[in-house]
């Protein structure tokens, strides 16, 4: 028999509900955990199933209070479960906008496989929409409005090799410091590799 | 009455919204129902007359229509009962609404529609209205970090959020200052995360090595 007070009580529920919020702010995958909701549905779901059939059988209404528990304690599991898989993609689109079309390796380790075909399906779709436009506008560019075309900028880590658009390569190493156009190296500075010197 | 997700069905804040505690009163003798009242866990039943905390979600599946719902009587939390308007009427802005509860309008919200008296949503109403202005003040105060003190709910702790970046942006912009591209959040957010998970891993590892 599926222990109930276990899961209507603060000890179970609640702390499940305060763990999912924690997880989707980390893009942690704790599948152990939704694999525990999943199951709860289920015996849930059985349980309720016999009891349907029982009370074709016997007629006896004392068994509706519990079905209707139950029952709401299914949608409830369902409701918490979706919202977590939902929160995540919606985590995973920020991913998209701020760190652009490729996965580090330890944030595709914490995603699912459907979780990695949505984010490219994603990254595909945007894509052809940008390429759209005439000569392709990036949309994911200049989120603040630019205010110089050029600006100087610092290296937090070495990179290595920077090709620009002008054909000159520089060399990104540690605590150099460039003045370079800012269309250039605007998703280098999201991605913590430069920093913008402001005087 | 009708289930409502507000603002979606995948509102994580809903979500918490819902999972607060509202005192009831067991109508009839409900079967089985026993384990819902922690305190006297040893009866399988609940009785007639007993009152249980019950999560705001179930509830809420229970009422399924317009007629009350014949297994519970649902009571109005202390805190939108007539003490706490009394307070209210005084100077809204004395409570700490955060202390009485983080989401003190959501949950009133719901609250409000097992109330016959019509008392809950007056009384969240005119909280909300006499608190604006103070809320205003302190957004325009930008150069206030401590927001702990402030005693705010969920809600009046987003809106300060925003009011006080927007007037902050307003300010940098009447100041002329040059753009500054930031490392966004999200990736100093993941190094720490990865930092912090290298420390542990390192911690473990040392631990290891000591007890070889």
């Amino acid at each position: 028999m599926f222990d109930y007070s276990r899961s209507c009580c603060d000890t179970y529920h609640c702390g499940s509900i305060h763990k999912i919020r924690e997880l989707i702010l980390n893009i942690i995958s704790q599948s152990e955990d939704l694999r525990a909701v999943l199951e709860e549905i289920n015996v849930a779901f059985q349980e309720n199933h016999q009891a349907a059939l029982q009370y074709q059988e016997t007629r006896d209404k004392t068994i509706f209070p519990m079905i209707g528990y139950r029952h709401a304690l299914l949608q409830r599991n369902v409701r918490c479960a979706l919202a977590y898989l939902y929160n995540r993609l919606l985590k995973l689109k920020e991913v998209r906008w701020h760190l652009g079309p490729t996965l580090s390796a330890d944030v595709k380790e914490a995603l699912t496989e459907p979780e990695i075909q949505w984010f490219n399906n994603y990254s595909k779709l945007l894509a052809n929409y940008m390429m759209s436009y005439p000569n392709g506008i990036n949309l994911t560019a200049n989120i603040k409005p630019p205010k110089s075309l050029y600006i100087e900028v610092k290296c937090l880590a070495d990179h290595g090799k920077l090709e620009l658009e002008s054909g000159e390569v520089i060399l990104l190493q540690k605590d150099s410091i460039h003045y370079l156009p800012s269309s250039e190296c605007e998703q280098l500075i999201r991605q913590g590799i430069l920093e913008h010197i402001i005087n | 009455m009708k289930r409502t997700y507000y603002p979606n069905y995948f509102s994580i804040e809903d979500i918490f919204v819902t999972q607060e505690k509202i005192p009831c009163t067991a109508e009839q003798k409900l079967s089985k129902l026993g384990f819902l009242d922690p305190s006297s866990s040893d009866s399988i039943d609940l009785q007639a007359g007993q009152n249980v905390e019950l999560p705001l979600w179930y509830i809420l599946q229970v009422q399924t229509d317009k007629s009350r719902n014949q297994f519970y009587k649902v009571h109005i939390p202390d805190i939108y009962k007539s003490t706490y308007g009394e307070i209210c009427r005084a100077d809204a802005t004395a409570i700490d609404l955060g202390k009485l509860n983080k989401y003190f309008y959501e949950f009133g919200r719901y609250v409000a529609a097992f109330d016959r008296n019509g008392f809950v949503g007056k009384m969240i109403y005119e909280t909300c209205r006499s608190r604006m202005k103070y809320l205003k003040d302190l957004c325009n105060n930008i150069n206030s970090e401590t927001r702990n003190d402030h005693k705010l709910d969920y809600i009046e702790l987003q809106l300060f959020e925003v009011g006080s970046k927007t007037n902050r942006n307003l300010y940098e912009w009447l100041q002329k200052n040059t753009i500054n591209i930031k490392t966004s959040e999200m990736v100093i957010n993941h190094r720490k995360r990865r930092r912090a998970l290298m420390e542990a891993e390192n911690a473990v590892s040392a631990s290891q090595r000591s007890q070889s």
